[in-house]
């Protein structure tokens, strides 16, 4: 059954305009963007139902090459594609570099993602739902403190994505569905709020009922017991990361400096393949679109295949993320690494699910005789690629000694360098958990990213947090 | 439809249909410089058209980019199903503020062709000793807006240019500084002042190295106090946080919470400011208010939403964002200080200035905690620049750290907000 749109859109029609029209243009090429998504968003605050918020964008992203200049366009009037071309011409001529750009795509693919249609469920039953669940956790007796507010934000979102260039014609849809448990609970006089979420490529069958429960049920639990947690010192430690630090890890210290549009610009540090960045071989990190994450994606948004890219290989770095532009500067080819928000957005080397491979220790044995702070929840992140310095929040800091836990801390935080801080990496576990998802912010872009890995210990680092000790 | 047939149409059924639009239509035309020269131009246009209806006092809203007569009343329909779903507090009506203040924007920034100020920024990018690289964007935005209801309505018009420079560099380790700047005015409009402010903080900030622990007096340049006002104070401001006790302000209403030095007004009039109207999203009257006076927690603000959910006024604060209306401020504007910049640098004995903080959506509001690190500072001694330094952690709780924070009296154009430099004395950094 296909998403039940209230505007009528011929896409194809629009799309064979447009491509006429670029034709009759001395341009060398051009790519043609036609997006068309649905989104709803509920709120549901204690009881009540706060907000639901639906609407419908329908867009046309257009990049030109000419004279070897890059230039790009877009519009949400489709009928205006003419001007907002010749626009985008004249702006283009004007440019002062050249650059090299060739091994366009040459793809014709129809990519129908496998889900349960959102349409398949009533607005109505959405909301109904969401109601009931937020009502009975708010009223389970068997909690210890007392939930002040609990506010469920639910949206789900459907795209179809056309991509038109002089050899390709591809066509892609995807659901995405995102929950947000918003908690805020009060004990002994002090107030906490914690927000735990459950992002998935998927359709409706990643949001039955139990999942939602789940997912609540899960943040009281965190937010009990960041109510009794005492703030993290600032400390030198060793720390225990778990999988979801881990991808937060991978993605900000090392994926963002692997993105070779930073390296054409000088701005990483890791500006050359056969860096060592720690002596520890276990340490390979990936980038992986075809993995089934949040960042998944079958073509990139240049039309090209997306496949796997081994960005550090045993410690040492190894491959970086490469669009049309950056490969061909390079005189290789495009691994399938451009991503752009949406239409009005141009496509630049972008993540997706970035992740630690497993390496040989078991979790049981990490944490026999462990001391140190064990480290679970981020809380964001953020790197300057260009001095290799990065830092990211975490929730839970959890104190062991010997293997025992002896002190329970919130709001951590752990920095450092990019060239120094995986040389601390002594242990990798064996499982893997790369169900990490986030929202990754790049030149005003935001794009779906996963992420993940496996357990990873590393000695003596510096562990910030919020109290000086 | 163009602007003139959406507006004429929704006009005409606004009143019969008991609709509220909001009408968005923005043009960007933009430039890339990378490296040494400009690399990419965009121009993007988009239009939107938010429709919220009231039913037995319940919103509905649905927001459509594809704008004709048939998908506007498909739009009404939609809307008006949403609201019967919902089952929270009862919303009376639309606001019906007459608008009786004129906000003047500078008419010639509109009429600068953008292809002519690509020479300009060709010209800046010059090969200079320790510079690698470029990278930023020059943006023009024209921006159209109207919104109306069955009792009042607004339209608002404006232009703005936006440079941000990014300068990379390497002396014997690789750094980097940005600056931006935002133009209203088309006399004000400086590329090459904005580029050199940028390449005067790269050459400051050359070979970074670990800041070492100790007490410093910390001085943040105006994007730094931005970044921490926006982070970390301004969020914990809006009534339906503080009715919720999610900010650590709930308890400082009509108190004292940080120095008293520290004012922070919102001025929603000012002229050749961004975000100044007359009217908000609800169809409301924008006021001049004091958020912090002298350190005291003066003004909470309420959209209608809020203000009918915890019987508070409304405060004109109700603006769209995206596709739902939420509480923001219009323009924000910090009372300065008394001292130059420079001379309190001079008097720093140990201190660093501040020149990027990593970390900042990492903070609580519902505690106010923070913890941050300096990606890029200056260390002062005696007055004088000595080392460069990252990767020093700033941590704490805001309110004992503001409360003995001073200002320079030289302040920074935001576009929608007036910045100054923000002094610390004493801070103790790991």
């Amino acid at each position: 059954m296909k998403q039940k749109y209230i505007t009528n859109t011929d896409i194809s029609t629009h799309l064979d305009n447009i491509k006429s029209y670029l034709d009759t243009k001395d341009i060398e090429y051009y790519d043609i963007r036609l997006e068309r998504s649905k989104k709803t968003g509920i709120v549901v605050d204690k009881d009540k139902v706060r907000t639901i918020g639906d609407n419908e964008t329908t867009g046309v992203g257009i990049r030109i090459y000419k004279n070897k200049k890059i230039g790009f366009c877009s519009t949400t009037n489709l009928n205006n594609y003419k001007k907002i071309i010749d626009e985008c011409i004249r702006t283009t001529e004007k440019l002062t570099k050249k650059t090299k750009m060739n091994n366009f795509a040459s793809n014709k693919a129809t990519i129908k993602y496998k889900h349960k249609n959102f349409d398949d469920v009533s607005l109505e039953k959405k909301v109904n739902e969401l109601i009931k669940i937020n009502k009975e956790v708010i009223n389970d007796a068997n909690s210890d403190y007392k939930i002040l507010q609990s506010e469920i934000r639910y949206k789900e979102e459907y795209t179809e994505k056309y991509f038109v260039n002089p050899w390709s014609y591809i066509y892609q849809d995807a659901p995405y569905v995102m929950i947000y448990s918003f908690m805020t609970g009060k004990k002994n006089g002090f107030i906490e709020t914690n927000l735990n979420r459950l992002c998935k490529k998927e359709g409706l069958e990643a949001v039955g009922i139990e999942n939602k429960i789940k997912l609540l049920v899960e943040n009281k639990k965190i937010l009990g017991k960041l109510l009794v947690s005492k703030p993290c010192p600032a400390i030198n430690s060793d720390i225990l990361l778990d999988p979801e630090v881990v991808g937060l890890l991978a993605h900000e210290a090392i994926g963002h400096p692997c993105e070779a549009d930073a390296k054409l610009v000088n701005a990483t540090i890791l500006k050359r393949k056969g860096i060592v960045l720690t002596k520890n071989k276990e340490v390979t990190i990936v980038d992986d679109p075809t993995v089934i994450g949040f960042g998944h994606m079958v073509y990139d948004d240049e039309g090209i295949k997306s496949k796997p890219t081994t960005l550090i290989k045993n410690g040492v770095v190894n491959d970086y993320m490469t669009n049309i532009e950056t490969a061909s500067i390079e005189n290789t080819k495009s691994n399938g690494s451009a991503r752009a928000e949406n239409f009005a957005c141009s496509p630049i080397v972008r993540m997706s699910n970035t992740f630690f491979l497993p390496g040989k220790d078991k979790h049981k044995d990490m944490l026999t005789d462990f001391s140190g702070y064990y480290l679970k929840g981020f809380a964001g992140g953020m790197v300057d690629p260009s001095i290799g310095t990065f830092m990211f929040g975490i929730k839970q800091a959890i104190k062991y000694k010997t293997g025992e836990i002896v002190g329970e801390f919130k709001q951590a935080s752990i920095s450092g360098n990019i060239l120094t801080y995986l040389n601390n990496v002594t242990k990798i576990g064996n499982l893997q958990n790369i169900e990490g998802a986030g929202f990754c912010g790049k030149n005003n872009q935001i794009v779906y990213v996963g992420d993940g890995g496996p357990f990873l210990k590393i000695n003596n680092v510096m562990i910030g947090g919020t109290k000086h000790e | 439809m163009n602007k003139e047939e959406i507006y004429n149409f929704c006009e005409n059924i606004s009143k019969k249909k008991n609709v509220e639009f909001i009408y968005y239509s923005g043009k960007r035309a933009s430039i890339t410089f990378e490296k040494f020269d400009v690399t990419k131009g965009t121009n993007i246009e988009s239009t939107a058209l938010y429709i919220r209806v009231i039913v037995d006092g319940q919103t509905g809203c649905y927001t459509i980019t594809e704008i004709n007569e048939s998908n506007i009343l498909n739009g009404i329909n939609k809307a008006r199903n949403i609201a019967k779903l919902k089952n929270d507090i009862r919303i009376k009506d639309f606001g019906d503020a007459k608008p009786k203040t004129h906000i003047n924007y500078d008419t010639k920034i509109k009429k600068i062709d953008f292809i002519s100020l690509i020479p300009e920024v060709k010209q800046q990018l010059t090969k200079e000793k320790y510079i690698t690289s470029y990278e930023g964007n020059l943006n023009k935005m024209d921006t159209y807006e109207f919104y109306m209801n069955p009792h009042t309505k607004k339209e608002e018009e404006t232009t703005h240019v936006a440079l941000g420079v990014n300068v990379i560099t390497k002396d014997v380790k690789p750094s980097n500084a940005s600056y931006s700047d935002v133009f209203t005015r088309a006399e004000d409009i400086d590329i090459k002042k904005t580029f050199n402010q940028a390449k005067y903080d790269a050459n400051l900030l050359l070979n970074p190295k670990s800041g070492k622990e100790g007490e410093y007096t910390l001085i943040f340049t105006p994007d730094v106090f931005a970044d921490l006002l926006y982070g970390l104070i301004i969020p914990g401001t809006t009534g339906e946080m503080i009715e919720k006790k999610e900010s650590y302000l709930h308890s400082f209403v009509g108190k004292k919470v940080f120095s008293e030095k520290l004012t922070i007004n919102e001025e929603p009039h000012l002229d050749n400011f961004t975000n100044s109207c007359a009217l908000d999203d609800e169809g409301f009257i924008t006021k001049k208010k004091t958020i912090f006076d002298a350190g005291v927690f003066e003004t909470p603000i309420y959209d209608q939403y809020n203000a009918t959910k915890y019987n508070k006024k409304i405060t004109g604060n109700g603006f769209r964002v995206g596709s739902t209306i939420s509480c923001n401020h219009t323009n924000l504007i910090q009372l300065s200080g008394h001292e130059s910049i420079d001379d309190i640098i001079t008097k720093t004995k140990k201190g660093i200035i501040v020149y990027s903080l990593l970390g900042m959506h990492t903070n609580k509001i519902t505690t106010g905690d923070f913890s941050l690190i300096i990606g890029a500072g200056k260390e002062i001694k005696d007055g004088k620049f000595i080392n460069t330094i990252t990767n020093l952690r700033f941590t704490g709780n805001i309110i004992n750290t503001l409360k003995d924070i001073y200002f320079s009296e030289d302040q920074k154009f935001y576009g929608n907000g007036l910045f100054s430099f923000g002094i610390i004395p004493k801070v103790k950094l790991v």
